[in-house]
């Protein structure tokens, strides 16, 4: 089957004086049809530019300036504005990580969500859309709907307003919801409450879903698939089972060793050193070289290429697998 | 070891008032409701809870940032009002949740950092601004840094000048407020590390907030749940993760998402929300989400008692809970766990190589 979709050389760059500034910099990727793929990375690693890339929603002066975003074959970077329009919320909707910014203080959230539904539907009667709307609120397990439809966002707990926004993503039945750090704002009950509310409505309605997040946790209970980023590049890719039981790339064992787990007592945590380098100061080989414990002089010349490492296990660092290099396994 | 801070029946209640010319009051948010804790030299007391619960109020009230409705917070055998307040602001500091918003940005660092020392009036100028240099060091940044402004630097470095700051005055307790939460994986695993170097070399007490119960476990000696202004259990860390008895403890463990795939599916959410603090439900606070719930837990509010060596719960039916399933030790996967040693010694090498390399 022909993944739902396809991310093919994506380069997105912003300009400025000292030329462009990569900030997503040829980006490979397939999210299988009613899968999940999780994109993992810090702060800074493209991660959302990736997925505002897919959406056409970069700001300005950003742009893409290479590569083709394929939804069932057809390249959204080709369509018109309005075709695009057409798209987003329709076929591909979005959900991002503070629902309280994302939602309009001063409307009702079940206007909202009739907005979002009349922009894909301009033939429906308002009764049928309130209707709609208040069945949208009730598939996110908000209770008593009905009488919810007229509250306004700041009567509403942050996991409320969270399942107020998937209402309205989920609105016009799309095909791929992009979930930009869904639970990062949220507790983390009301986080499992949410992962639970996405699960379910994925096996109901057989949707795709690329989950963006900085937790490991939040990737091992959601993704299939997972797509490891690093400074605008993808650091590794496989599957979510071989990923954490086979890491390649020291950038993921980095971010393995620094989450706290339950079920072990180590003293201290295996932190990465340093920080994501700025996209306009990138080193020009391997752009985790600074922060690599197992670098060497050849990690400096060339940036590695993402290669196969095992079947569908892909890494892009020439030290992989670590204990196959004898200074480091000695 | 001797007892540095003890908190007893501290209570914070606001008023919430009506009307706009004669404002009556009509209710009361009880944030805070009978809190009582004490913390040893040397120990780190977490206090987690969701947002909402109190943890964050009962910080600063023991900071004295807000006073009491009632209660009593003695420091050092001391109870702290009038002078002792002087006193008990240097011995006691404090780390903030937000790094973007507890540093000036109109100040430099090394002044920042200075600031506390020059409100305490010690040292003279010289002498500040060689201790800055010497506490930049011990958090891990580089001298130069003194004379920069705080948006040049990213989120945990900010922490570390926040952590720098609070240490200026050498204090004893640091009160740390929700410290991590607001910083990437990687870099919160740094600041945690720092925290407890800090700790071991300078035998700090810290009471650390926060909501991630798995972070907790690995700063906190003892750990007390918060629940809608009060605390629901209290044990040391091995009793609270291996036999949490409170029915809410148990929830928040199984919310916590695995870094494991192969324990997929054993995250349990509990229903609902945070009742709210102004009307919480008779008996029980937590009763209304409570898959164990009984009759009793809605009429009898229970109290905290004894149940296991330094461990206490406020749950009617605590013995009686079915066995909790705690997390697996199956720990991480082999393969993965032979590269993070071989990560982990690489690193090491690394350090003392090259000493210089900033962290």
């Amino acid at each position: 089957m022909t993944p739902l979709l396809e991310i093919q050389g994506l380069r997105t760059v912003f300009r400025s004086a000292n030329g462009d500034i990569p900030a997503v910099d040829g980006v490979d990727l397939a999210v299988p049809r009613g899968k999940t793929l999780g994109i993992v990375g810090e702060s800074g690693c493209g991660k959302s530019m990736l997925s505002l890339s897919v959406m056409r929603l970069v700001p300005r002066p950003g742009r893409v300036a290479a590569g083709r975003v394929l939804l069932e074959g057809q390249n959204l970077l080709d369509l018109s504005e309005a075709g695009m329009r057409a798209v987003r919320g329709g076929q591909v909707a979005m959900i991002f990580q503070e629902p309280m910014t994302s939602l309009n203080p001063v409307h009702p959230i079940g206007l909202q969500i009739m907005e979002a539904m009349r922009a894909h539907d301009t033939k429906a009667s308002n009764r049928e859309l309130r209707d709609r709307a208040i069945a949208a609120l009730d598939r996110v397990r908000i209770p008593a709907a009905a009488r919810r439809f007229d509250e306004f966002p700041h009567q509403l707990s942050g996991g409320m307003r969270q399942r107020v926004m998937i209402a309205m993503a989920l609105a016009c039945r799309p095909k791929l919801l992009i979930a930009d750090e869904p639970t990062t704002a949220l507790d983390v009950t009301v986080q499992a409450q949410i992962l639970d509310l996405l699960k379910d409505l994925q096996a109901e309605t057989g949707m795709s879903i690329v989950l963006i997040t900085h937790e490991l946790g939040v990737i091992a209970e959601m993704a299939d698939e997972v797509a490891v980023m690093y400074a605008g590049r993808i650091a590794e890719r496989s599957t979510a089972a071989e990923l954490f039981a086979s890491p390649q790339h020291p950038y993921t064992l980095g971010l393995l060793g620094s989450v706290p787990r339950l079920d072990e007592t180590r003293e201290e945590l295996l932190a990465i050193e340093g920080a994501v380098p700025p996209p306009f100061a990138l080193p020009k080989g391997c752009r985790f070289e600074p922060r690599c414990p197992f670098a060497l002089a050849a990690c400096r010349s060339a940036p590695p290429p993402l290669e196969e490492v095992a079947p569908g296990h892909f890494a892009a660092c020439i030290r992989a697998p670590v204990e196959n290099s004898l200074d480091i396994a000695a | 070891m001797t007892t540095l801070l003890q908190v007893e029946n501290l209570t914070k209640h606001y008023p919430v008032k009506k009307g706009l010319v004669l404002a009556k009051q009509v209710g009361t948010v009880r944030a805070v409701d009978g809190v009582s804790f004490q913390i040893e030299r040397g120990e780190t007391l977490a206090i987690v809870g969701e947002s909402g619960c109190g943890k964050s109020t009962t910080a600063r009230l023991v900071l004295r940032l807000i006073e009491p409705t009632s209660g009593t917070v003695r420091f050092d055998g001391q109870e702290v009002s009038g002078a002792a307040l002087r006193t008990l602001r240097r011995r006691v500091q404090v780390v903030f949740q937000d790094p973007y918003a507890s540093l000036n940005p109109r100040l430099r660092v090394a002044d920042t950092i200075a600031e506390p020392m020059e409100v305490h009036g010690i040292g003279t100028p010289e002498s500040r601004a060689a201790r800055v240099r010497e506490l930049l060091g011990l958090v891990g940044l580089a001298p130069f840094h003194a004379q920069r402004y705080p948006h040049e630097f990213s989120g945990g470095q900010r922490q570390r000048i926040g952590i720098a700051r609070a240490l200026a005055v050498q204090p004893e307790l640091i009160i740390c407020d929700e410290p991590v939460s607001a910083l990437d994986v990687s870099i919160q695993a740094q600041v945690v590390n720092l925290l407890k170097d800090l700790q071991r070399r300078f035998g700090l007490s810290y009471l650390f907030i926060a909501h991630d119960l798995a972070v907790v476990h690995h700063m906190a000696d003892r750990v007390a749940v918060m629940y809608l202004g009060q605390i629901v259990e209290t044990a040391p860390k091995r009793a609270i993760f291996d036999r949490p008895a409170h029915p809410y403890t148990r929830a928040l463990l199984s919310a916590i998402p695995h870094p494991d795939p192969r324990r997929r599916g054993l995250v349990k959410p509990i229903g609902g929300d945070v009742p709210s603090p102004m009307n919480p439900p008779p008996g029980c606070r937590f009763h209304t989400r409570c898959p164990f719930a009984q009759d009793r837990c809605k009429a009898e509010m229970p109290v905290l008692r004894d149940i296991g060596p330094g461990q206490q719960v406020a749950c009617h039916f605590a013995e009686v809970l079915p066995p909790f399933d705690a997390a697996s030790h199956e720990g991480i996967a082999p393969v993965a766990a032979k590269r993070l040693a071989l990560y982990a010694a690489a690193k090491a090498r690394l350090a003392a190589a090259l000493p210089g390399r900033a962290p």
